[in-house]
């Protein structure tokens, strides 16, 4: 086990945004929580990063935590490497994970300069170059074109085999879900809650699944 | 080339004033305050009297930034420590020269120490707020980054604060050595033991008043080399913010 979370409630003043999240997760494992917008899938993975107070128990069992946050949050007067030697004084692996991600060559470019899709590959590099064991991914291709989403998906995907980190990753798209889940807590609107959980097979049917989602979360808010 | 045009009118301007106003008290002409300025640029005199400026705006610009960099750091990061020493840094902003004039007299005399004093109290209220607020301007979500990323306290004073820091620090920089020469002048002419201000001081007490017009041109120069090499200075180190933003 990496993670368990134990009856997690969190409240802004008087607007509670979670109520009684509970799940663990195991070692290489692909955990996607999947809710409507705004509905505090954020605030949970703050929670699980220790960047947020809660009431309720997380025990943790891993060392080092990779977060590839929704917005890159670059230091914009360093170069693309030294970002990453930010977090990382290895040059080796920095030069490695550039090269996976394929922006090597953008390397002493300054954040600027780059398209939101390399922005994000910087993100995701940063948060791979430490060797995580734990990655949390916070809705991190929201705002990419479906070819870039795609490539790179495929590549985080390609460093997961290599690796065998476990991964959070939030999300509000049913494709991407199913794509990277090997399980998927779907979550409901504010105060958010696990409705259902699935486990990700090759099985699976994908869009019976996404209509039985949709009408999960349209069942809700009826209710 | 502009530049030595508005030089040339200025001078034009100056010299047709100096022959309707005809007075040698008032406004001598270009040509009498030129021969006046050759004239002192030969004596040592002079030298020794701008190598002490020099030294005292020297020092005075080190311990600004120097004092006004540490206090506005904690003023970023502690919000009592601010809005304690917001007033008191207020009021220091509004002292006119004259006002520290009777307590550094009072203190040390006339010599040295008065004028890079004054000096330093002036220019530090702006350095210690400009620094102040580039540490509160300092990105919270890199900082929520950099804690997510156990990454040191010394690289993140370092990488992030300093980093945020540097455009305020900078342009203070050059604001500073706009002020610096007008302020430590004044301060010698009031309570200094020798350098320009002093000079101009003695120069008026004889009413050699090409002298002071003289003198006038040399804290010129000197002001506009000093502005001049800040700007060098900033560009060249504010090269990885421009890039960046």
């Amino acid at each position: 086990m990496v993670i368990k979370l134990e009856n997690i409630n969190k409240s802004f003043g008087k607007l509670k945004v979670i109520e009684n999240i509970s799940f663990s997760l195991s070692k290489g494992e692909k955990l996607v929580l999947l809710g409507p917008s705004g509905c505090g899938k954020t605030t949970l993975l703050r929670i699980i990063a220790g960047l947020e107070s809660f009431e309720g128990i997380v025990i943790k069992n891993f060392k080092k935590l990779g977060y590839v946050f929704q917005e890159p949050r670059i230091i914009p007067w360093k170069t693309i490497y030294k970002n990453l030697k930010f977090v990382e004084e290895n040059d080796k692996k920095i030069e490695n994970i550039l090269k996976t991600l394929k922006i090597y060559e953008f390397k002493d470019y300054y954040p600027n300069k780059l398209s939101g899709g390399m922005k994000q590959r910087v993100n995701l590099s940063r948060a791979l170059v430490i060797e995580p064991d734990l990655l949390l991914l916070d809705e991190p291709f929201a705002s990419l074109d479906i070819h870039i989403k795609w490539n790179i998906i495929n590549d985080l995907l390609n460093e997961w085999r290599k690796r065998n980190f476990s991964m959070i990753m939030v999300t509000h798209d049913i494709k991407e879900a199913i794509m990277l889940g090997d399980r998927i807590l779907v979550l409901s609107n504010r105060p958010s809650k696990i409705i259902k959980e699935y486990i990700i097979s090759e099985k699976i049917n994908e869009e019976k699944l996404t209509r039985e989602i949709i009408e999960l979360w349209t069942h809700e808010v009826k209710a | 080339m502009k530049f030595l045009y508005g030089i040339l009118i200025f001078i034009l301007i100056w010299w047709v004033l100096s022959v309707f106003i005809n007075s040698l008290f008032i406004l001598p002409s270009p040509l009498t305050v030129g021969k006046v300025f050759f004239e002192i640029i030969q004596t040592k005199t002079l030298w020794d009297a701008l190598t002490s400026s020099i030294y005292k705006g020297f020092i005075a610009l080190i311990l600004t930034i120097l004092i006004g960099f540490i206090l506005g750091f904690f003023m970023g990061i502690c919000d009592f420590c601010f809005e304690i020493l917001r007033p008191i840094l207020t009021v220091f902003q509004s002292v006119p020269v004259i006002s520290w004039l009777v307590l550094v007299i009072f203190l040390w005399g006339i010599g040295t120490r008065g004028p890079i004093a004054i000096t330093v109290l002036s220019l530090l209220p702006n350095t210690t707020f400009a620094v102040a607020y580039g540490v509160k301007n300092t990105d919270k979500n890199l900082l929520e980054m950099a804690k997510v990323y156990n990454v040191s306290k010394k690289k993140i004073f370092k990488d992030l604060y300093l980093g945020s820091v540097g455009p305020f620090i900078l342009t203070a920089l050059e604001v500073v050595s706009g002020n610096l020469w007008k302020v430590i002048f004044v301060s010698e002419y009031l309570c200094g033991k020798n350098g320009i201000g002093v000079q101009i001081a003695w120069a008026r007490q004889y009413v050699d008043i090409p002298k002071v017009y003289a003198l006038t041109i040399f804290a010129v120069v000197l002001g506009i080399l000093s502005e001049r090499l800040s700007k060098l200075f900033v560009k060249i180190f504010l090269k990885d913010w421009e890039y960046g933003n």
